[in-house]
């Protein structure tokens, strides 16, 4: 039964979690928190549900057996605890599928994540062949009439300023500017937004278009918070009218226009007194709640094999001699 | 941005072609080069002969050498990237990340005003 309760509460929770975080308003204040949030999110949902699926190969006869010889007498009482789907042909089936679905994520994430990193080290490459350093670190600055920044992750990374762009910007916007793209660097926000593009390509999914379509926002109102630090948010607001009234329209890794005037509102309401009083309770609500259901869900699908762990380790000779078909 | 040796001959090698009147010849590029740097005769070759694997150079028979010349202007290369990059045409998973997309100029004019206000409700100039 418990695999069951697990896999209809995940099941559940995909179809209605991140529909509710993505229509969210505390996310525009908490980018970070937010950003936890939805890494949250796809454990506690879809994570489960796999996590329930697997458990059904505890049935198959090897693996069985395997728990026999590790948790003696204990095992019959362990695997009654887990949901039987009615034969082991279809448990090896469903777990089957289950183990071949995380086997082919976690590939796609890191073969997207190879080609990625290729395609930078040699745009990198192609880059040192024109771009020049201007004695700010990690800065190049090419020779473009068209004004543009932006940050190429990569060991090292760096952060690509035009010639116009350079020009356009006064001296306050571009540290802003610069202290934007460095924060996407040094919180490796090219990581995350990857992993969530590689899941975006599974769009059927519940979800799986919200979460990159937030994450690439929530990324760049953490940068625009690390550049109104370090400057204010009246100059990142001017920098990003300056910079996005001369963007070339055709949008293909950034988050549109859309985006961009809330970036731009959210700044300019930086300036009055914070008018969301409850932002910061549905903030802590949601993350706690999303850390719980995680945490529940996980506990109660272990809780029989840590109990049945627990009463091997601690009976005595005698119990081991019960009586199971094994 | 810290280049291998090779990769920063690449560099030399191309800005040597970018300033060149017309087609050049390898020895013209390593004579060029001497003026700066040691560096062999062979070594010149095999790094043209990688541009021209990548597509950074053309190469055509001339007499008894080959010429090289860049496949694109200074410019266009530059553009070109920075256009590549711009437009996520390798690949739309972050391979990098942008500060501003493009609006529309009627957000652009709204959204310009807000903010002349807020600066001058904060008691500044436009110079923040």
């Amino acid at each position: 039964m418990t695999a069951l309760v697990v896999a209809v509460t995940g099941l559940v929770a995909a179809w209605t979690l991140p529909a509710l975080l993505a229509a969210a308003r505390w996310p525009l204040r908490y980018p970070r928190a937010a950003m936890l949030a939805w890494m949250l999110v796809l454990p506690a949902t879809y994570g489960t549900v796999i996590a329930a699926a697997l458990s059904l190969v505890l049935h198959l006869p090897p693996i069985a057996a395997a728990l026999h010889a590790w948790l003696p007498g204990h095992t019959d009482a362990l695997l009654r605890s887990y949901a039987h789907l009615g034969g082991r042909p279809l448990d090896a089936v469903v777990g089957g599928v289950a183990a071949s679905v995380v086997t082919g994520a976690v590939l796609a994430v890191v073969i997207s994540a190879r080609r990625s990193a290729a395609d930078r080290r040699r745009y990198l490459a192609d880059l040192g062949l024109v771009a020049r350093p201007v004695g700010l670190p990690g800065v190049l600055v090419v020779d473009v009439p068209q004004p543009a920044a932006y940050a190429v992750p990569g060991r090292p990374g760096a952060v690509v300023l035009t010639s116009a762009a350079r020009d356009a910007l006064d001296a306050a916007e571009l540290t802003a500017v610069l202290a934007h793209e460095r924060t996407h660097l040094r919180a490796r926000h090219a990581r995350l937004l990857g992993v969530a593009a590689t899941f975006a390509r599974a769009g059927w999914l519940p979800g799986a278009r919200d979460s990159h379509r937030s994450l690439r926002l929530l990324a760049e109102l953490h940068a625009d918070d690390a550049a109104a630090r370090s400057t204010s948010p009246l100059v990142v607001a001017g920098a990003l009218l300056k910079l996005g009234r001369a963007a070339t329209p055709e949008a293909g890794i950034g988050i549109g226009a859309v985006g961009m005037v809330a970036r731009v509102e959210r700044l300019l309401e930086r300036t009055v007194p914070h008018r969301r009083p409850l932002a910061p309770v549905a903030m802590v609500g949601a993350v706690t709640g999303l850390v719980a259901m995680l945490t529940i869900q996980l506990a109660v699908l272990a809780a029989p094999i840590a109990t049945a762990a627990y009463d091997a380790a601690t009976c005595d000779l005698d119990c081991r001699s019960g009586s199971e078909p094994w | 941005m810290p280049r291998n040796s090779l990769g920063s001959l690449e560099a030399d090698v191309m800005d040597v072609l970018w300033a060149a009147p017309g087609p050049t010849t390898v020895r013209q590029v390593l004579d060029t080069l001497l003026a700066g740097r040691t560096v062999a005769y062979t070594t010149v070759q095999t790094v043209m002969d990688n541009l021209c694997r990548k597509g950074m150079l053309t190469r055509e028979p001339a007499g008894r050498a080959n010429v090289y010349r860049p496949a694109a202007t200074r410019e266009e290369f530059a553009a070109d990237l920075v256009g590549a990059a711009l437009s996520g045409a390798p690949d739309p998973a972050a391979v990098l990340i942008r500060f501003a997309d493009r609006m529309d100029d009627a957000d652009v004019r709204r959204l310009a005003e807000a903010l002349e206000r807020r600066r001058s409700d904060a008691g500044e100039g436009p110079a923040t």
